[in-house]
């Protein structure tokens, strides 16, 4: 694992190929998705994938770092149903993740005559490819019962977290399963409490939205958002068998805000965290020209001990948080991203309507 | 199989099976062997070529075919290319025969109580054919206070599609129905007790085969108080049936539940705590339901036992109210095991 030292005590985590074995037993041919709600990757070019009722690792052996710089590419969602045969309107873009093991871009879609679910990738300065799901090595690790709806995925430790829940109920469960993933094993189900800020009390129902790995003083932690945005800490070490995990809330990012994506990076010296959010009331009380905007928000709120009822409040707290915390106002529009790397972004941005732009953007 | 040919020598064919157009192959025949050919495809759309369709060239014992890498899609027009080095292209065009589906409908909506609690969590719409997913359903489906007005923001926009795309479950914003919470408090509760409102579907709802719905579609319903009482089993009324038959048992609730949730949400034990296979039928506006066992009912003890997380209509499960706070004392949690004994019939 390479871990990005950030002076004092904190780093963000991000992972290399320098891990353990991410899949063991595995299968090669289709790993037969029903739906994809979620991409990320693991170590080793590993794709995860948020499906429906299963997580599935998929060995891509896209592991060989690409040279150059994205182009963007207007109408990327036009171009992709094109690529596709449909119409713009029959393709629906699902998530993006970068693998960082390449910097290869992917990209899942929905095509949505068929309700078939397609991957699609990009290098740097290349075109659009199709990343065939037909005969690949992988483990599908199923979701247990009650549990069916994958909201985000993150590799942390030799370990899958996934946050989930059930299509049927409104219910915030972790799942975790340890490297290597085996196919056909099973994973465990958490429960956790989470602080929310912005309405002073506990919650156990609320699903997390997007995830993150951080670790603090030698000390691993996953970060999650909300709707709403609490910005919440979860210890590690708490996710054991039979344990309700408490979360330490360190910030809410303002109410209103359903997060879509959130990654770390390092900038003069400095760890940030980046997150998008679909402004829920963007019609009523805007924070900018589109309902998409983004936070960006530095390591002292990470690392904050007011956490939970003294949790800072991004709107409220904004003179004593200072530089901390931002509006990053080069992402209004942005509707999905990922990491590119310390000082890029790549972005999916709304311009016109459902055709989407792919863009790189400089990270504030 | 249907082949449509489009020269002679050279000739530039989609093959497809009768059963499936969808899955429509572009075949070549003769191409020169040494030849740098090869063959795309694009969509047709209002008179325009889209760009190259995925999908790859494989030679065959006759020629060339390209395999896209998805499916075709119905009604929709293709081209094929056929590339010969130092020649003009070779096109021809294939339309996917459109399936003669019929329009879509909304066939019934849950919660069907005659009166919603005001803090209602979700609303279950489910279609007669798989529906067109996507986020722009989020504004395709209202609700309208008495005087016509829609409710601004109702939903949480995350779709929960059952797999057959036949079944939607629209959840109210959370937000907006927790007593404290910002957003409840910046924009008010989506509804209002003791209101009539409408539930609106647009007539653009759209069936997975690109059939609108075609007319709006109108479910009124009224309010009552906000619920924030558990429904707890100590609280219902089971009608017992008699031991040898195969009488449903019948339970009664003060108050509705969510009706996906009933049948998987309580099973029936018997003496040695195995489950008995059931048939639930729901009645009453989710606020009875009926438990018909597989096997005639044996004149020893039986256990109604239902799940923590069974939900009435707000989210309050036996377990919590749905905006419980974790820094209360714990409610006493009431029994979640209802034993009865079929009593043996009178003759």
């Amino acid at each position: 694992m390479k871990i990005l030292a950030l002076g004092l005590a904190l780093t963000l985590v991000y992972t290399s190929a320098l891990h353990a074995t991410v899949i063991g037993k595995s299968e090669t041919g289709s790993p037969n998705i029903s739906q994809i709600n979620v991409i990320t990757f693991a170590d080793e070019g590993v794709l995860l994938i948020g499906d429906g009722g299963q997580v599935i690792a998929i060995n891509t052996g896209d592991i060989t770092p690409l040279e150059g710089n994205f182009s963007e590419t207007k109408g990327f969602t036009a171009e992709l149903a094109g690529r596709l045969g449909v119409k713009t309107a029959d393709v629906e873009i699902i998530d993006l993740a970068v693998n960082p093991a390449s910097g290869r871009l992917y990209v899942a879609a929905r095509k949505q005559d068929d309700k078939s679910y397609v991957i699609v990738t990009l290098a740097p300065g290349g075109e659009i490819e199709h990343f065939a799901l037909d005969n690949v090595e992988h483990a599908a690790i199923p979701l247990p019962e009650g549990v069916n709806r994958i909201k985000d995925i993150v590799w942390i430790d030799n370990r899958l977290l996934a946050s989930a829940g059930a299509q049927e109920k409104f219910a915030s469960k972790l799942f975790s399963v340890s490297a290597p993933l085996n196919h056909g094993a099973g994973g465990d189900v958490y429960s956790a409490e989470t602080y929310h800020i912005s309405h002073g009390k506990w919650e156990t129902k609320a699903p997390m939205s997007v995830m993150l790995p951080y670790e603090e003083n030698g000390k691993q932690y996953i970060v999650g958002a909300f709707s709403c945005t609490p910005v919440v800490k979860y210890p590690i070490e708490a996710i054991e068998p039979g344990a309700v995990i408490k979360g330490l809330s360190v910030i809410e990012l303002g109410s209103g805000n359903r997060p879509v994506d959130m990654f770390s990076y390092e900038k003069d010296g400095q760890a940030n965290v980046l997150t998008n959010a679909l402004r829920f009331h963007h019609d009523k009380r805007p924070y900018g020209p589109s309902p998409h905007v983004a936070f960006r928000f530095d390591d002292t709120i990470l690392g904050t001990d007011k956490v939970n009822e003294q949790g800072a409040h991004r709107m409220k707290d904004a003179e004593k948080l200072g530089d901390s915390v931002e509006l990053a106002e080069p992402f209004f529009g942005v509707v999905q991203m990922d990491r590119l790397n310390d000082t890029t972004a790549i972005a999916l941005r709304e311009t016109n309507g459902n055709n989407l732009d792919l863009v790189t953007i400089a990270l504030p | 199989m249907t082949t449509l040919a489009a020269a002679a020598a050279v000739a530039l064919s989609f093959a497809a099976p009768d059963d499936d157009p969808t899955t429509a192959v572009v075949r070549a025949t003769g191409v020169p062997e040494s030849s740098d050919a090869g063959i795309t495809l694009h969509l047709l759309h209002n008179n325009r070529t889209g760009p190259a369709m995925f999908g790859k060239t494989i030679p065959t014992d006759t020629g060339l075919e390209f395999r896209p890498a998805v499916k075709l899609s119905r009604g929709a027009n293709y081209r094929a290319v056929l590339h010969l080095p130092n020649a003009d292209p070779i096109t021809i065009d294939y339309k996917v025969p459109a399936l003669d589906a019929p329009a879509p409908k909304l066939v019934k909506v849950f919660p069907t109580a005659k009166k919603l609690p005001a803090n209602l969590l979700k609303f279950h719409l489910y279609f007669d054919q798989p529906m067109r997913e996507g986020r722009a359903i989020f504004d395709q489906i209202h609700i309208e206070d008495h005087t016509g007005k829609r409710v601004h923001a109702p939903w949480r926009r995350q779709e929960r599609w059952s797999d057959d795309a036949r079944h939607l479950i629209l959840l109210i914003h959370p937000g907006r129905i927790k007593r404290g919470v910002n957003l409840r408090e910046e924009l008010g509760p989506v509804l209002l007790p003791d209101q009539k409102y409408t539930l609106l579907v647009d007539a653009n709802v759209t069936s997975a085969a690109g059939k609108p719905i075609g007319q709006e579609t109108r479910y009124p319903f009224l309010t009552s108080p906000e619920d924030h009482e558990r429904p707890l089993p100590e609280n219902w009324t089971l009608s017992i049936p008699a031991a040898g038959t195969r009488d449903p048992l019948r339970i009664e609730s003060p108050e509705p539940l969510d009706h996906l949730l009933i049948p998987t949400h309580m099973a029936i034990l018997d003496s040695n705590e195995s489950p008995l296979a059931v048939d639930t039928k729901i009645e009453d506006g989710e606020q009875s339901w009926l438990l018909t066992p597989a096997k005639p009912w044996s004149a020893s003890p039986h256990y109604l036992v239902v799940d923590d997380t069974l939900e009435d209509l707000a989210g309050n499960t036996p377990q919590r109210i749905f905006d419980n706070d974790l820094t209360l004392p714990e409610p006493a949690p009431g029994a979640r095991s209802i034993p009865f004994t079929p009593p043996p019939i009178k003759h």
